[in-house]
């Protein structure tokens, strides 16, 4: 196998592994968080908790990567498990905020005649906000991942001084177009692969579209 | 699972809720116990190097998109293409930024200046044109129909109607986008080495060399920009809406 089928493929697993673990710990938490916002929180809360969560999708990668740096990590494990963590921050605010939208979209007057039958409003969520929701849900986790995927600065900050062979797509696109001298002719099949798969995971949202069926 | 069991929702909500306010707090108290004023001049130039980035891209950036949006919205609305566009703009925005950095950096080989500036807008772009356009389908339709009653053309209407209507929502969403814009460092990374040293990639450099006094100084200015332009986008958003008199 050649050196850069091997590297491309190291690159492609290293994305797919690091992504795969942050999905498995935002997707619980973005929708948890929308959950809150949208049915638990006090009514008064509501629209400062959704400002809230708009908010935090704005805060940029920068900031949580020069957190998560700061932290001590010694060995390669740690360090992966960071990059995790931070990717999972990142992705967390972006699953939120489409989970809300998904939530809000929920006929509120099918949740009031559950309610008025007798169920309790977390009987109402359970029973009919989420069921209903569960496409739309399913689209946030995927682009809570796409996000995830396109992160570049939380991996070559925390990445830093691993070797080339724990990487990831962004991180061999940015230190390949280092190597180039700022040129991009190095970087082609490392961006055609960012597209690639976050094309896959826009093909999966759009598979499950709708947010009530 | 009994569907009468709901106990796991609270649980689950709330649950989400303190894991993320520790993970807040957590990183929040890191990087202030770990910030060191004394980089504060070179915090400010920075500072100063990312608003004259970001406000060049945004000047290229929000013509492009508020003529993109009116054009989806009101002018021709019922064409063949409207669909394709909007599917194509949903995709472009779907573009890790990095992507977007590279291809320019690629394609249009020259000044790393002028390539940040590039790229920084085409990020803005379909931001902005889905966000004008949010903000545009929100005017009331009776407003619409009243001015075409009245016998205004499309033009007048999203000239008189929609876009005195949409203005508060329009700078919210501008406001956000040069908030993205400002952390924004992906782009920044591939286009090649920039006559300014915009904050995000200075953070990111003083980080790697080791200097986190200087680099969570950095990350708290940048934090700062996004908590208070996000506040103010939302007040901007919430204000007084326009009526028709």
């Amino acid at each position: 196998m050649s050196e850069a089928l091997t590297a491309i493929l190291s690159a492609l697993l290293g994305t797919g592994l690091l992504v795969g673990f942050a999905a498995v710990l935002a997707a619980p938490l973005g929708i948890g968080l929308a959950l809150w916002a949208r049915w638990l929180a006090p009514p008064r809360l509501r629209p400062t908790a959704r400002d809230t969560l708009v908010t935090l999708g704005g805060v940029p990668p920068a900031c949580l990567a020069v957190g998560l740096a700061i932290v001590p990590a010694g060995d390669w494990a740690s360090a992966v498990a960071l990059t995790v963590v931070g990717l999972a921050v990142v992705a967390v605010p972006a699953i939120a905020e489409r989970a809300y939208e998904t939530l809000d979209a929920v006929s509120g007057e099918a949740v009031l005649q559950t309610v008025s039958l007798g169920a309790s409003p977390s009987q109402a969520v359970a029973t009919v906000v989420l069921p209903q929701a569960r496409p739309g849900l399913w689209r946030a986790a995927v682009v809570g991942l796409g996000r995830a995927m396109g992160e570049t600065v939380v991996v070559v900050v925390l990445l830093d001084g691993l070797s080339a062979h724990t990487t990831t797509l962004t991180r061999a696109l940015v230190l390949g177009s280092l190597d180039a001298g700022g040129g991009t002719v190095a970087a082609w099949p490392w961006t055609l692969g960012i597209l690639a798969m976050v094309g896959a995971g826009a093909a999966v949202a759009a598979h499950r579209r709708g947010v009530v069926r | 699972m009994n569907p009468r069991s709901s106990w796991w929702i609270p649980v689950w909500g709330w649950g989400a809720l303190l894991v993320v306010a520790a993970l807040i707090g957590l990183g929040l108290g890191l990087l202030l116990a770990s910030a060191d004023l004394r980089g504060g001049a070179l915090a400010l130039g920075a500072a100063g190097a990312s608003a004259s980035l970001v406000a060049a891209s945004l000047t290229l950036a929000v013509g492009v998109a508020a003529v993109c949006a009116s054009v989806l919205e009101l002018v021709a609305p019922r064409r063949r293409g409207r669909r394709a566009v909007e599917r194509g703009l949903m995709l472009v925005g779907g573009v890790p930024p990095i992507v977007v950095g590279a291809a320019i950096a690629a394609l249009l080989p020259g000044l790393p200046a002028l390539l940040a500036w590039v790229a920084l807008g085409l990020v803005a772009i379909p931001r902005l044109v889905a966000g004008f356009r949010r903000v545009m389908s929100a005017v009331e339709p009776e407003e619409r129909l009243a001015a075409a009653a009245l016998g205004a053309t499309r033009l007048q209407i999203l000239m008189r109607v929609v876009g005195p209507a949409s203005l508060r929502g329009a700078g919210a969403e501008i406001l956000r986008t040069g908030v993205l814009l400002f952390g924004l460092a992906a782009p920044l990374l591939v286009v090649g080495a920039l006559p300014i040293d915009p904050v995000p990639l200075a953070a990111i450099r003083h980080a790697a060399a080791g200097e986190f006094g200087v680099a969570a100084l950095m990350a708290i200015s940048l934090l700062a920009v996004a908590i208070g332009g996000g506040v103010l986008a939302a007040a901007l958003q919430r204000g007084p809406t326009w009526r028709m008199r």
